[in-house]
């Protein structure tokens, strides 16, 4: 009897990637680079970005022959890169460019528990640039440069990338959380002069805001599933973000408190596996020779 | 794998994260446009809003670095400092030479690079030739450009929501006029 073949088994192995909900991130992430880079001050941005996924292509695929994998070619890589790139202000030098995108990559495969990075490896690499180099960060890639109009383009491509990721609890309890916050702050006078919780709901910091939560804050390994510990790790990352926001102001605000939230997730993941450890030692060891 | 979230239960929650955000976006509306339309004075006297102060971060910061691309790690600051309305006044009252300078201005938000023209010894045009900032650079200009032609010095009055934009200005109008000093 003859089979006809599932669609899925038809299609090239581009379109399937493109499906998958990395292939996803990737091309949106691709799409709004090139939209941010209509604004003719940032042309060069894309110089950057070429930069940037060249560098994580090369540093992912030296570490792939040193592991001995078939594939070089790493598509995390090129979303790292391209989120290094949206951000950072295209007038950063390029040796910058390079060293951030290197320091976050190193970053995912150096500081991991068990296969998966503790740190979100873009956020990892932009704050140690901020600490580092003291770099201007623009955010160019959430369109926060562009008419006010254009975020409606980062909202429908962050809220169909959040659906197909599954992560709708992380990003709506993180922005709920960071909204209330704010509003709070504004009806206490909390805040700083230079930095108003007004400022924060306004393009271009809004940008930011929805910008990292629909694409870092939602990276699958560095961010968890289940639904409850998605609650927990959004409220977390917009309290740690809106209180160092409320006290220091800068730009490094967001990437601190998601980073608090990736180091939450991997401590609950480390409490969990020794949990495991200790009540069923024979499944952990079964489960430790299986990876 | 955690299951799906109901397309209902997304709708009801994003529906709820938008009527917070815009509480809140109602809420600071009107600090926000008081501050935008008004600007305030960078008065000596009231160290919030010293005029210069970016100028006066920016002459202790060439001090070790005679370029002014590197960015400080924090936000701008509004520092209190009593030399500010010292150099400041200086600054202004200096006069300069005839010709068009650079300058720039460069803080974690981004970067400003504009020419000052001088003419018969005074501030004849500003002219913004690079902007890489959060804000639209419409935000600011003409707006700063024309004050600190009307004023006559770098001590410009801060746009309030755009206060970064400001002092980046500020701070690259200062290093021009350093440069166009006689």
């Amino acid at each position: 009897m003859n089979k006809e073949p599932r669609p899925h088994q038809t299609q090239d192995p581009f379109v399937r990637f493109i499906k998958t909900p990395k292939g996803m991130v990737m091309a949106l992430l691709i799409l709004l680079t090139l939209i941010g880079a209509l604004r003719p001050q940032d042309h060069f941005a894309l110089v950057n970005a070429l930069l940037a996924v060249v560098t994580a292509l090369i540093l992912d695929g030296i570490v792939a022959l040193f592991h001995h994998r078939k594939k070089l070619f790493s598509d995390g890589a090129v979303i790292t890169a391209l989120i290094v790139a949206d951000v950072l202000s295209h007038m950063t030098p390029l040796y910058i460019i390079i060293a951030t995108t290197a320091v976050a990559l190193m970053s995912k495969h150096l500081l991991k528990i068990g296969r998966k990075p503790i740190f979100n490896p873009a956020a990892f690499g932009l704050l140690f640039a901020i600490v580092a180099f003291g770099t201007g960060q623009s955010w160019w890639g959430s369109l926060a440069l562009l008419p006010t109009w254009s975020i409606i383009l980062l909202l429908v491509a962050g809220v169909y990338i959040t659906q197909r990721v599954n992560k709708f609890p992380l990003v709506l309890t993180f922005l709920g959380t960071y909204f209330i916050l704010l509003l709070a702050m504004a009806i206490m006078h909390l805040g700083l002069p230079s930095d108003t919780p007004g400022d924060a709901l306004r393009v271009p910091f809004v940008n930011s805001a929805l910008y990292l939560a629909f694409f870092m804050l939602t990276d699958p390994p560095t961010s968890p599933a289940p639904y409850r510990h998605q609650v927990f790790f959004g409220a977390i990352a917009a309290g740690v973000g809106t209180v160092i926001f409320a006290t220091s102001g800068g730009l490094a605000y967001p990437l601190i408190g998601l980073l608090t939230g990736n180091a939450w997730k991997a401590t609950l993941h480390w409490l969990t596996k020794l949990e495991t450890r200790r009540s069923y030692p024979e499944t952990y060891e079964q489960g430790r020779a299986n990876q | 794998m955690a299951s799906k979230m109901g397309k209902r239960l997304i709708g009801i929650a994003g529906v709820a994260v938008t009527a917070i955000y815009t509480a809140g976006y109602i809420y600071t509306m009107p600090s926000v446009n008081a501050q935008t339309s008004s600007g305030m004075p960078l008065s000596p006297t009231n160290n919030n809003t010293t005029p210069g102060a970016a100028a006066t971060a920016h002459s202790a910061h060439t001090a070790s670095k005679s370029s002014s691309t590197t960015n400080s790690t924090t936000s701008p600051k509004k520092k209190p400092s009593t030399s500010s309305s010292s150099t400041a006044a200086s600054s202004s009252a200096a006069k300069y030479k005839n010709g068009t300078y650079t300058g720039m201005g460069t803080n974690p938000y981004g970067s400003i690079a504009l020419t000052v023209t001088i003419a018969h010894g005074k501030i004849s045009a500003v002219h913004i030739t690079n902007w890489s900032m959060h804000y639209p650079q419409s935000v600011v200009d003409p707006q700063l450009p024309q004050e600190v032609v009307q004023m006559q010095t770098y001590q410009i009055y801060i746009v309030s929501g755009a206060t970064a934009s400001t002092y980046n200005f500020a701070q690259a109008v200062y290093q021009a006029l350093q440069k166009a000093k006689a």
